[in-house]
């Protein structure tokens, strides 16, 4: 099989160097793809919709499902590693839509390899991208369903958030500095969709470092901190820095949530689990109190 | 009879790619000029360093005043000896009148600032250079033999029983150089000890009342002025026939060096 | 071209001082009474609530004190470094101290080390740094200025490198981490961190304004200023290390936030002169309150989104320094 794929990428490199400019021609994907996943949404997606084995290689950042966890790798997503793509015969590459890596993907096209873009940074983004992997494995109908029913849950927790006083939020990325997200952030639209609205609704970036004394000044009522830092305060105890701040209206009332980004930082499949753990947080009135599990890392989820 | 002002005796250096100079013995008296000579790479410079103290003697000893050098600090070192360098940095970020200054580092103590009677010490020293009307201009902007003279301005303004000159004259007009050395013979005259490094064998001749004579890093010679710059002497330093002569009517000795007509004409062969 | 600048004496040194503490309390003020949120002048009149307060006191207060001192550790620093290598371009990261401290500081973070160690982390990183230039740089017994401005290159470019490799090899949490740990960004220094950074500072304040003559005399050349009586190697080594500790200390903490120390003390020259005697005190006065307004701008720019305060010291000083370097090259003299 090695020579095979090293004989394949002399061949294509000396395609690519004798027709440079030119495109591969199918608009219609191989039968049997191999992707290559770069996209951690499209993974759970893939394997969602029971194309699991077509996926061959999976970028750095690709933990879950646990199925996944013996997958070759490929890099990340920045710097997709063309050799093993190559190597691994990958002939589709997944990935997210981003400005980085664009030099290493247009290498990867020129030697023949289709290379899929994908937004998942709205819900209609990522439903759009599950109809689209659904037609790449050619499971159509599968994917369609599982559309569906995302939407369904998704407008039932809007019908049962309709309604109720919205609370205001504030979404926390990154501590030391303070990143937090705004519109534009698939964590904006869940906060939105449970009944809350984002204290940094006039951001301009889906995600930005922001000061401070203007979050402070804002008084969110509940903070849903999903930075990255390790385990600590349990839910409802104002962790560690947001403790200095008693007066802050989700501090007093212990509506500081830490989660772990694990559950909520990759829309996909488990966009109506994501929905429905934000709206317990928000709005528990209607929703139930928050579980245990929720602010728990999923299975898995550490590589 | 009490100690020279300068004395240096058996004093040697040597730079690391061993240039310098081997036991050298040397005097300066209070009241006196003396011409340190001899051409390129003699040695006169690392003199003149050692003497200032910047470098010290990898052999023999110096003594200024009576006291060892070596044992003195620097700032002790600085209130005895002034030294007009070579040459002055040309990025300086002062005036004439702020560099001139600077020489009355040694006198002042501590955190003090300079006194009226330093700035008027400065200002006297830049008028005894032809220079009071440069003392606002930025040095940078002065031409070498402006800067020349702001030096020297200093190293009056230093204030300095003994001086050092390091070829002072090498950018100045004529007429500054004249006037110059007649302050320096001014400032002999009133006690101070002088040694300048001279290439202008005239200015030597006309000035020093003694001079050295040095050569690959040895003294050669060394003598009152009219006794030691002979046409043996010199021709042998200097490695090229020159001629000494007097002038009858200013009473100057005359120093020549001989070019090649010259020497036809003489009647002399290579 | 005449300048008219009286020679130093105590009047003019305590007047210019005094200007300078004026205009830091003032940037002080601007910068506690300013910001991202609408806290300020006008609530003021009408009463604080406890959350409008604890920002005023809790948030920018130690922020704007942080950059103070900050700000003066820098611009100190730069002035010794310049003073040094007797050439009013050089800035505090020259020397490659800075470069030690970062490498620490990442390398401390990849590991895992908790946030509140880093800045000792860094702050190791550069004394290494340190003793390793002094002594590559201490040429038969003395500290010889052109082997330290080439060791220090050569630090600065190995560190730089060795960042790089880290980040390659980093994950993309610790890269994140690595990326916003090296931009400069004024802190929130803790009671201990802010004692001891303004210790320093004022420290070296008093230090190089004392050493000023002698730092004057430096400019002759190493032989002049000794035929004037300075003790050059030991002048020379002191100056080294208090740039040093003084970059240590900012970098540790706050990140490579450029252009302040080589920017204010060149302003506070054009104003003030060159003589240390007060040009070292009042460019600490001056880098204190410049860090503070521009941490002011990084508040402000994009609010509320915050900028990383090196972004503001390099959209102000850049051009300067440009400028700067134009009418050097024109003639026109510093």
């Amino acid at each position: 099989m090695r020579r095979g794929a090293a004989a394949r990428a002399v061949f294509a490199l000396a395609l690519a160097a004798a027709c440079a400019r030119e495109r591969p021609p199918s608009a219609a994907p191989p039968a049997a793809p191999r992707l290559g996943v770069l996209s951690p949404s499209a993974a759970e997606t893939l394997v969602a919709l029971g194309a699991g084995a077509s996926i061959v290689a999976v970028g750095d950042w690709v933990r879950r499902p646990p199925e996944l966890a013996a997958t070759p790798g490929l890099g990340s997503f920045e710097a997709p590693s063309a050799e093993r793509v190559l190597e691994l015969d990958v002939d589709t590459l997944i990935t997210v839509r981003s400005l980085a890596g664009r030099r290493e993907l247009e290498e990867l096209e020129r030697l023949g390899v289709r290379v899929v873009e994908l937004d998942t940074s709205t819900f209609a983004g990522t439903l759009d991208s599950i109809a689209a992997l659904g037609a790449l494995v050619g499971r159509e109908d599968a994917a369609a369903a599982l559309a569906a029913t995302i939407r369904a849950r998704l407008e039932a927790v809007a019908a049962r958030a309709r309604g109720a006083a919205p609370r205001r939020v504030l979404v926390v990325v990154g501590r030391e500095p303070l990143f937090v997200a705004g519109p534009g952030s698939h964590l904006d639209e869940l906060v939105r969709l449970a009944g809350g609205v984002n204290v940094l609704a006039d951001l301009a970036a889906p995600y930005a470092e922001v000061s401070l004394e203007a979050v402070l000044a804002r008084g969110p009522e509940i903070v849903l901190d999903v930075a990255e830092v390790g385990a600590g305060a349990s839910r409802g105890e104002p962790p560690g820095e947001w403790g200095r701040w008693p007066r802050l209206p989700a501090v007093a009332a212990g509506r500081v949530y830490r989660v772990d980004p694990s559950r909520l930082s990759v829309p996909g499949p488990r966009l109506p689990e994501m929905a429905e753990l934000v709206a317990r947080l928000v709005q528990p009135e209607r929703f139930g109190a928050p579980l245990e599990s929720d602010f728990a890392a999923l299975d898995g989820a550490a590589r | 009879m009490s100690e020279p002002a300068l004395v240096a005796r058996g004093a040697g250096f040597a730079y690391r790619d061993g240039h310098g100079v081997a036991a050298i013995d040397l005097e300066v008296g209070s009241g006196e000029i003396v011409g340190l000579l001899g051409p390129n790479g003699a040695g006169k410079s690392t003199l003149v360093r050692m003497l200032s103290g910047v470098l010290a003697p990898y052999r023999g000893s110096i003594r200024l005043f009576g006291a060892e050098l070596a044992g003195l600090a620097r700032i002790e070192i600085a209130r005895r000896v002034a030294v007009v360098p070579q040459e002055t940095p040309s990025d300086l970020p002062y005036t004439a009148l702020e560099t001139v200054l600077l020489g009355r580092h040694p006198h002042l103590a501590g955190l003090a600032f300079e006194s009226d009677a330093d700035l008027e010490l400065a200002h006297a020293a830049l008028a005894q250079l032809g220079a009071e009307e440069l003392a606002e201009r930025p040095v940078a902007e002065l031409s070498a033999g402006e800067r020349q003279r702001v030096a020297a301005a200093r190293a009056l303004a230093q204030d300095t029983p003994a001086l050092l000159l390091d070829e002072p004259t090498s950018f100045l007009d004529l007429r500054f150089q004249v006037e110059l050395f007649d302050l320096v013979r001014g400032l002999a005259a009133r006690g101070r000890a002088i040694l300048a490094v001279l290439h202008d064998l005239n200015l030597a001749a006309e000035y020093c009342d003694r001079v050295v004579l040095l050569a690959g890093g040895r003294l050669d010679a060394a003598g009152p002025t009219a006794e030691t710059l002979t046409y043996a002497n010199l021709t042998r330093v200097y490695g090229t026939e020159i001629y000494v002569d007097l002038n009858d009517l200013t009473g100057s000795l005359v120093v020549t060096p001989l070019s090649d007509r010259a020497r036809r004409r003489l009647g002399h062969r290579r | 071209m005449k300048i008219s600048r009286a020679p130093l004496d105590r009047r003019r040194l305590v007047r210019a001082l005094a200007l300078g503490v004026a205009a830091l309390v003032a940037a002080l003020a601007a910068g506690v009474l300013l910001g991202a949120a609408p806290v300020g002048w006008s609530t003021l009149a009408s009463g604080l609530s406890p959350v409008e307060r604890a920002i005023l006191l809790d948030v920018r207060l130690p922020r704007v004190l942080a950059a103070a001192v900050l700000g003066a550790a820098l611009a100190l620093a730069g002035v010794a470094f310049q003073a040094l290598l007797r050439n009013p371009l050089a800035d505090p990261y020259v020397l490659g101290v800075s470069g030690g401290a970062s490498l620490g500081g990442v390398l401390a973070l990849v590991v895992g080390v908790p946030a509140a160690a880093l800045p000792v982390a860094a702050f190791g990183g550069a004394l290494a740094a340190l003793a390793g230039l002094e002594r590559l740089a201490t040429v038969a017994g003395r500290l010889d200025v052109l082997t330290l401005l080439l060791t220090g290159a050569v630090f600065n470019a190995a560190t730089a490198a060795a960042i790089v490799l880290v980040q390659a090899l980093a994950s993309r949490e610790e890269l994140h981490a690595v990326v916003s740990y090296l931009l400069g960004r004024v802190p929130a220094l803790g009671g201990g961190a802010l004692a001891a950074v303004a210790g320093a500072s004022v420290a070296a304040a008093i230090a190089l304004g004392g050493w000023g003559r002698a730092l004057n005399a430096l400019a002759l050349g190493e032989e002049g200023a000794a035929q004037l009586g300075v003790e050059v190697g030991r002048l020379q080594r002191a100056v080294f290390v208090v740039g040093a500790l003084l970059t240590a200390l900012a970098v540790s903490w706050a990140g490579m936030i450029g252009f302040v120390g080589l920017v204010v003390p060149h302003v506070v020259r054009r104003l003030a002169g060159p003589d240390h005697r007060l040009l070292a005190p009042l460019s600490g006065l001056a880098g204190a309150a410049f860090l503070v307004l521009a941490d002011l701008g990084a508040r402000l720019a994009m609010a509320p989104r915050e900028l990383p305060v090196g972004v503001v010291t390099a959209i102000v000083g850049g051009p300067f320094f440009l400028v700067v370097l134009r009418r050097r090259r024109e003639g026109r003299g510093v």
